[in-house]
């Protein structure tokens, strides 16, 4: 079967009217001049609005937008113990900054951290609502370590406390669950703390919670032989390259669902969604019989607002067109 | 003189100019109303480098706003696009290349000669390399990277001639992007190359915010005199790949934090001087800030130039220049 998802984020502010009210609120909070309550209030709002703007693009899975979140680390970070925040870094080789995690004492789960967010998103979506959770090993491969002093031992304790967040998660109804783990396309000899930390992570969830392996920014290419055996039911993968990870799809014998990232989340040109059914088309005898999401190639924050709409729509069609033909 | 003294080019924007900039854009004030507060904003941050003491001067940028967003606006080929989110709470319009790339005619210099006007002290031009356009802009137009970075180049070098011709002795291009993609670091060198190429003043990149030790010695081969770097902000980590592999340029030596709203000491200032000198040959040594000073507001500008001329001064002293 063949839909459409969106992979984490969606701009939280575009250029028409009203779309500015969650910066204004941000700002307004930074300075005092509003509560915790209010800016919370102003986040739901748009978290409603951009749940609805991805329907509206046509998308089966959609997210919260990440609206909250002021980059993929702290907001995950801040909820558990043992991280401080420390400077700005460059996010990837993209020109934009996350801030750096400091680990400084044993990394613990106190308290759902995503939870209320998730539920108040899924109230209002009338799709699937993905909960996305930025994984172990990119957590620990993009923080200063101060405590742990190996990455493996670092990336481990963040899957321990991060399992209790997938637990609540699915035990607050999440169905499909996100691990994202950028960081592993640029490093690739990691694998194995990836792997290793993503089984913690993942262990003991029910069977009906879809759970899935989120990487973009970068390719698979290469690991991919790897990966198929890693415990998840959905691998997301950045594939705008034909010589890439996409090439190596047909190599090799796996069970997964596969969320393809076709269209490129990090430029405004948009695809002709007619070009990419027939990547897909050549691609049937892969993706016939298995549950295939056609997705961004990342989040889509970083792209003007009406564009990322355009980029959601164009997916949806594609799956649509591509579903089509399959049958 | 030894150590010359400059900063990097933006200083923070005043009040009265970012409220003239927000009802331009709101088309209630108009273009000559606005380019007079921008004169005026330059005429006052001119006057303050020449009462702090600056050697190589800067024109503030006060008619910038996002350092690709502004030339993108000169250049025909570009469009811009709704606002994206750049980190935090901050959003900009982002360059989109939508055609060959063209200057219809020159994009800085008369705010050079203006600024130059103001001042007897040399006048720093100030650019933003092509690599860096390429890279911070939407492509919608080119069928790769490398066609759309060389494009862009052709029309910055056509910039730097006539700065050149105006009278620009010092001209820095910014290369921020350069230290991200250490793949493409040939394509810079290129791009660079042809930027620079023909040009006789003195040519320095700026390079922050990145891994500068993955692209350490090879950039060096970018075809400048000068690095201007960030370094305070990282505390001086790229010092060793400086020692193990000798550096053939000049330093444009970063000692002030431009992202800490703390003003740092002389003393402070001083010793992260000291350091270059530990490295590099003091007549190769430039002053300067990590980065921009725009983030800043003008009393932390002002008290961490200050710290830093009073560091320079005492430095300079101390090896007898």
């Amino acid at each position: 079967m063949l839909r459409s998802a969106a992979v984490n984020s969606y701009p939280r502010v575009g250029d028409r009217g009203g779309q500015q009210k969650l910066r204004a609120a941000i700002a307004h909070h930074d300075t005092g001049a509003i509560s915790d309550e209010e800016l919370r209030a102003v986040a739901d709002e748009i978290t409603a609005e951009v749940i609805a703007e991805q329907e509206r693009a046509g998308i089966d899975l959609v997210t919260d937008g990440q609206v909250r979140w002021d980059d993929s680390l702290a907001p995950i970070a801040r909820g558990l113990a043992g991280f401080e925040i420390a400077g700005l870094l460059r996010w990837f080789d993209t020109n934009t900054y996350y801030r750096q995690p400091v680990a400084t004492g044993p990394i613990e789960w106190r308290r759902p951290i995503l939870v209320r967010d998730f539920e108040f998103a899924r109230s209002r979506a009338t799709r699937t609502l993905k909960a996305v959770v930025t994984g172990p090993y990119t957590l620990a491969k993009l923080s200063i370590d101060r405590h742990y002093g190996k990455l493996g031992d670092f990336a481990m304790a963040i899957a321990r406390a991060l399992r209790s967040e997938v637990q609540a998660l699915a035990s607050a109804g999440a169905t499909f669950i996100q691990i994202d783990e950028p960081a592993i396309t640029r490093n690739k000899k990691d694998f194995p703390i990836l792997a290793e930390a993503l089984a913690v992570l993942v262990d003991g969830l029910p069977k009906t919670t879809c759970t899935c392996l989120g990487t973009y920014l970068g390719e698979l290419a290469g690991l991919f032989a790897d990966v198929v055996d890693l415990p998840v039911d959905v691998l997301g993968i950045e594939c705008l390259r034909r010589d890439g990870t996409w090439s190596e799809l047909r190599k090799h014998s796996f069970s997964k669902g596969l969320q393809l990232g076709l269209l490129d989340a990090r430029n405004t040109r948009l695809e002709d969604p007619s070009d990419v059914v027939e990547r897909l088309v050549e691609m049937r005898t892969v993706l016939r019989g298995r549950d295939v999401w056609i997705a961004p190639s990342a989040g889509l924050e970083f792209l003007p607002r009406e564009t990322a709409f355009r980029k959601l729509e164009c997916a949806a069609e594609i799956a649509r067109r591509a579903q089509e033909r399959f049958a | 003189m030894m150590l010359p003294t400059s900063t990097i080019g933006s200083f923070p924007k005043p009040d009265y100019l970012r409220d003239a900039r927000r009802k331009f854009d709101r088309g209630e004030v108009r273009a000559d109303e606005l380019r007079r507060f921008e004169e005026q904003a330059t005429r006052e941050c001119i006057r303050l480098q020449d009462e702090i003491g600056l050697d190589v001067l800067v024109d503030g940028e006060m008619y910038r706003g996002d350092m690709t967003t502004f030339f993108a606006q000169h250049l025909e080929g570009f469009g811009i696009s709704g606002l994206v989110r750049s980190y935090g709470n901050r959003y900009y319009r982002k360059p989109i290349l939508r055609g060959p790339v063209r200057r219809p005619r020159p994009m800085t210099v008369d705010w050079w000669r203006f600024a130059q006007s103001l001042t007897r002290k040399p006048m720093k031009a100030i650019l933003t390399g092509p690599y860096t356009m390429m890279d911070w802009s939407f492509d919608e137009h080119f069928e790769s990277r490398e066609a759309a970075t060389m494009a862009l180049a052709a029309v910055i070098h056509d910039e730097l001639v006539d700065l050149e011709a105006a009278g620009a002795r010092v001209i820095q291009i910014d290369e921020p992007a350069i230290s991200v993609r250490t793949d493409e670091l040939p394509l810079a060198i290129a791009a660079m190359r042809v930027v620079t190429k023909g040009i006789r003043a003195r040519k320095i990149v700026h390079i922050c915010y990145g891994d500068l030790a993955a692209i350490y010695p090879k950039m060096l081969e970018l075809a400048v005199d000068q690095f201007a770097l960030e370094l305070s902000n990282s505390d001086y980590d790229m010092l060793e790949p400086f020692k193990r592999a000798p550096f053939t340029k000049e330093i444009g030596f970063g000692v002030l934090d431009v992202h800490s709203h703390r003003v740092e000491s002389a003393d402070k200032v001083g010793e992260r001087l000291r350091r270059a000198l530990e490295v590099f040959p003091s007549d190769k040594i430039w002053v300067n800030p990590d980065c921009g000073l725009k983030t800043r507001t003008e009393a932390e500008a002002r008290g961490k130039l200050e710290a830093m001329i009073q560091a320079t001064r005492a430095v300079r002293e101390e090896i007898g220049a």
